[in-house]
């Protein structure tokens, strides 16, 4: 009978769900006892019937008063959390530092991987854009630059290529001289394109008509920043600007036709002026390398693999049997952060950098938020009370945890705001070392704030989690009797664990930083062949050739001026190759030229091994003579670099053939990044209008006094040229800019994460030290040293750090290694970076943890024994 | 966290005036299930079990009525009653309306209804 009495078990279930836990004894109750009424007075059935009604009525008011005791019962977590913030102000400092840092690099690493994403995304057609790329060694692509008639032969001949586009850039890195009158500037953003380009690719014009503006030969458009620069206050359109090209001292008049709007920085391709294709000059057809860069639209609905399938029989119909090469398409959104070709028309981001940095911003955080686990739990006895009392007022677990996650959450709120001032401080460092222009932007970005906000939230519960369920599983009678006690915590094991984690970390990083620095400085360093840092080169001009022994003489009248050649090409800016057939190789080879005057190899000091350099005194070498590498001689697999003197070379350059001989072979000297292997190089002499560079071999003394006098040399034969120079190192660095900001930002990180771990092993080494005041206290009573007292209380810490040491070393050694893989020429890894990175951390984590146990050792042990 | 926001806040709602009634009727055993069936006898106003301290609870934070935690019994399953009184401020509210109800009444015309 009893039994019919008990309310339905669902219901009841359910109801407890949605009663406020304050007000859940007088409402369960009253349910019961309304039902046990109902059950006499109507019977079972109905009374189920009845109940069930009475809790869908009573809904809106479960739900009022769930919200008005959530709202009470929030008001005052937050409470007791700003007054436990306030109480406790050294760990809340070291708490929202950690957390602030942590959050600041990862929302910096997210603006970085935002902007790297962003680039050439803004195209309409970008999904069906792709670049042509070659390569010369039939796998992977080698070269971003193609030749003249590959686009436009892939297509006529392929009906799934919607259009084609190409960009003929003048010289590599060379700059132009335009003039409007007497405004002349020497600038470096300019293609020869195909008049298609506005319609495949979209960058807005603001003036002119994108479909017709490059049709006809000898027009032009430019940006409309250089609109500005050149016709400042007035309308460029129907103007013209006069340029020379070829820097043959050509003149070109160009009429403008239209103004586009700059181009983003997040495109990878950039220009300020383009003309028509069909201004050029000269021949533009050829299947060779050519500073030529082609863009293929396909039609929708057709891919990438079924084109490329048919790009052999292409090459097969115009090369015949000397196909050296094999051609590849690749998607234009991949060109930023998956291409790293010769050639490329500005230094390409890295999907690993990307990988690499977000990892680590990801771990600093990580970093804080153990911080604030680990202090959180060693503080757990001063809780203990609080959370005592509260269970033994009614408290129940779900709540405790509640509001310690929201303690936590609290914590990251503030450190969200404190982040912003350090990204703001952060921020134009990281723009400096990468020479990017980020910027946050408060208002427009919606999804950076709600970023944040879901940052905020994410960081508060990963590192309110643990002591969050730690501190709620306290048992309220243990904690009332003070029975709880640092002894026997099983939170100390995972306690140290945790630091382990830290360091292991932060000496990853300093390895890293160690590391990436030598192969930095080793790069830096290395000889490449010639002295680099005392050559200075400067773009020829029709000016000084015509007049160049005259000039020359003028030039080299000045000591600091110790020598003096030509070349087409120079090194860092390396990239045309051109067909040698060498008497004893069976294959016509495809390698890089190198045209040059009598001089060169004496400017660049270039050292001759076998044979003899080019000198004035054999009149044939002018037209007749060639000189190897030593890559060459070795590829070639000749015993030594004697075996290639004599032979016979035939050059196709230009559709024209040069026969000659090979007089000598020079040592290797570096053309390009040290990510590349050496490769195959042949020198010979061409007369002065095929050469583009002078380089100066200078006195590194008195190197503006040298400056000033090749600039007024310069000035008097070259009076319409500029002399723009550039030293021949800093191009260098260029090439491995990538590196070297890699470089700097771990540099920045390892830093930012050792300071946070060290922030909480402060914090942790504090807290010891109070516990142990005691301990401290009486054995100094007895006759204990304060030395002996700072090691005891640092032995443990020190004993976790070392342990750190031994997980980092291989992880960091591994990583390395992958890193330098991609190095033709690198460093070994030695002992000493380990040594250096364990030295390091050890050095750091002692002076931290000494700061605290030497002001717990000082003090006075009658206060310390007192302080009951 | 009161309530106050008209001029007199003395002036009761005909169901708070009415629940404050039923609380001192029940004297000492006012307690959510009595105050409910007093209600829906006396005055036939239906409240659910939950709803009933909508108005109570507002009752209490407007300082009318006060509550007190009672034992558990088991006729409600091991759980304890809430038992509400009246306050000196909830007497006086109470006389207030009663005041003005009989002020209000005096006098009144005869007022014949035609049907």
């Amino acid at each position: 009978m009893e039994r019919n009495y008990k309310s339905p078990r669902i219901a009841n279930w359910l109801l407890r769900r949605m009663i406020a836990v304050q007000i859940e004894q007088q409402l369960m109750g009253d349910f019961e006892e309304a039902y046990r009424d109902y059950v006499q007075e109507y019977g079972r059935t109905q009374a189920i019937l009845w109940y069930w009604g009475q809790i869908l009525c009573s809904l809106p008011s479960l739900i009022h008063s769930k919200i008005y005791w959530g709202a009470h019962m929030l008001k005052n977590y937050i409470k007791i959390a700003f007054r436990n913030l306030l109480k406790h102000k050294g760990y809340s400092f070291i708490n929202i530092l950690g957390l602030a840092i942590g959050m600041a690099c990862c929302i910096i690493i997210l603006l970085y991987v935002k902007d790297e994403l962003s680039y050439d995304n803004f195209h309409e057609k970008g999904d069906r854009l792709y670049r042509l790329t070659l390569s010369t060694t039939q796998d992977q692509p080698t070269n971003a630059n193609t030749s003249f008639s590959q686009g436009p032969a892939m297509a006529e001949a392929f009906p799934e290529v919607a259009s084609v586009v190409r960009f003929r850039k003048m010289g590599w890195g060379e700059k132009r001289v335009f003039a409007n009158g007497d405004n002349r500037f020497y600038e470096e953003q300019f293609f020869f394109t195909d008049p298609n380009v506005f319609e495949v690719f979209s960058f807005p014009m603001i003036a002119g008509n994108p479909k017709t503006a490059l049709t006809a030969p000898y027009s032009l458009v430019l940006s409309e920043s250089m609109a500005e620069k050149y016709f400042a206050g007035e309308s460029a359109l129907g103007k013209t600007i006069s340029a020379d090209p070829y820097n043959d001292g050509d003149f070109t008049e160009f009429k403008i036709t239209g103004v586009f709007k700059d181009i983003p920085h997040n495109s990878h391709i950039k220009f300020d002026f383009l003309a028509s294709f069909k201004s050029q000059k000269g021949r533009m057809q050829s299947w060779g390398l050519d500073p030529v860069f082609t863009y293929v639209l396909l039609k929708p609905g057709h891919t990438k693999k079924a084109v490329e399938a048919r790009l052999p029989a292409l090459l097969e119909k115009n090369l015949g049997d000397r196909q050296w090469y094999t051609l590849h398409l690749q998607p234009l959104a991949d060109i930023r952060l998956h291409s790293r070709l010769r050639a490329e028309l500005e230094p390409n981001g890295d999907i690993n950098y990307i990988y690499i940095f977000s990892a680590i911003a990801a771990f600093i955080l990580l970093i804080a938020c153990i911080n604030f686990m680990n202090l959180a739990t060693a503080r757990s006895s001063q809780r203990a009370k609080e959370v005592g009392m509260r269970k033994v007022l009614g408290a129940v677990r779900g709540q405790l945890v509640k509001q310690f996650l929201g303690e936590a959450v609290l914590l990251s709120i503030i450190a969200v705001g404190i982040a912003f001032i350090l990204i703001e401080l952060l921020l134009p460092v990281l723009n400096d070392i990468l020479g990017k222009a980020i910027e946050i932007n408060y208002i427009s970005d919606v999804l950076l704030v709600q970023g944040m906000c879901l940052l905020a939230l994410l960081t508060g519960v990963l590192a309110g989690s643990y002591p969050a369920f730690f501190l709620s599983a306290f048992r309220p009678v243990d904690t009332l009797k003070g029975s709880r006690g640092s002894q026997g915590d099983p939170a100390v094991l995972l306690r140290k664990g945790l630091v382990v984690f830290q360091f292991t970390i932060s000496i990853i990083l300093i390895a890293c930083t160690a590391v990436v620095w030598q192969q930095m400085e080793y790069v830096r360093s290395k000889n490449l062949g010639f002295a680099r840092d005392q050559i200075l080169i400067a773009p020829l001009n029709n000016d000084i050739r015509s007049n160049y022994k005259t000039v020359k003489n003028a030039l080299l009248d000045h000591h600091g001026v110790q020598a003096m050649g030509l070349s087409e090409q120079v090194p860092a800016k390396a990239g045309n190759g051109a067909q040698y057939t060498v008497e004893g190789l069976e294959q016509p080879v495809g390698i890089t030229r190198f045209f040059v005057d009598h001089d060169f190899l004496k400017a660049y000091d270039i050292e001759v091994v076998a044979g003899r350099g080019f000198s004035e005194e054999f009149s044939t070498d002018a037209s007749e003579a060639f000189l190897l590498n030593e890559t060459f001689v070795n590829r070639a697999e000749w015993a030594s670099p004697d075996e290639a003197l004599g032979r016979a070379v035939q050059m196709q350059h230009a559709r024209q053939n040069y026969n000659g001989k090979i007089i000598g072979v020079v040592k290797d000297f570096h053309l390009s990044s040290f990510r590349n292997a050496l490769s195959s190089l042949a020198i010979n002499i061409m007369p002065i209008e095929k050469l583009n560079f002078i380089s100066f071999r200078i006195s590194t003394e008195n190197v503006s006094g040298t400056l000033d006098h090749l600039q007024e040399a310069w000035q008097t034969f070259a009076p319409g040229y500029p002399f723009d120079y550039y030293f021949l190192d800093d191009d260098f660095a260029r090439l491995h800019q990538a590196d070297e900001q890699l470089g700097q930002v771990f540099q920045y990180f390892a830093f930012l994460a050792i300071f946070v771990a060290c922030l909480g092993l402060f914090g942790l080494a504090a807290f010891t030290a109070e516990r142990r005041t005691k301990e401290i206290g009486i054995r100094k009573v007895l006759g204990a040293s304060v030395g002996s007292i700072v090691l005891l209380l640092s032995r443990e810490f020190t004993r976790w750090v070392i342990f750190a040491n031994i997980i980092a070393w291989p992880a960091a050694y591994l990583m390395m290694e992958i890193w330098l893989q991609d190095f033709a020429y690198k460093i070994n890894v030695g002992v000493g970076v380990f040594l250096f990175s364990a030295a390091a951390a050890l050095l750091i984590a002692i002076v931290t943890v000494s700061l605290q146990t030497m002001k717990a050792a000082i003090a006075n042990p009658i206060k310390s024994i007192r302080y009951e | 966290m009161s309530n106050h926001n008209g001029v007199d806040m003395k002036i009761l709602s005909r169901t708070e005036e009415l629940i404050l009634l039923a609380v001192w009727k029940l004297h000492g055993q006012a307690y959510g299930v009595t105050i409910r069936k007093h209600l829906q006898e006396t005055a036939d106003l239906n409240f659910s079990i939950g709803g009933i301290y909508v108005p109570l609870d507002r009752l209490v934070r407007k300082g009318y009525l006060v509550t007190r935690q009672g034992d558990p019994t088991p006729q409600r399953g091991g759980m304890s009653k809430r038992f509400y009184e009246l306050t000196a401020e909830g007497m006086e509210a109470l006389q207030e309306v009663k005041r003005v109800n009989d002020l209000m009444w005096k006098n009144l015309p005869d007022v014949s209804f035609s049907s």
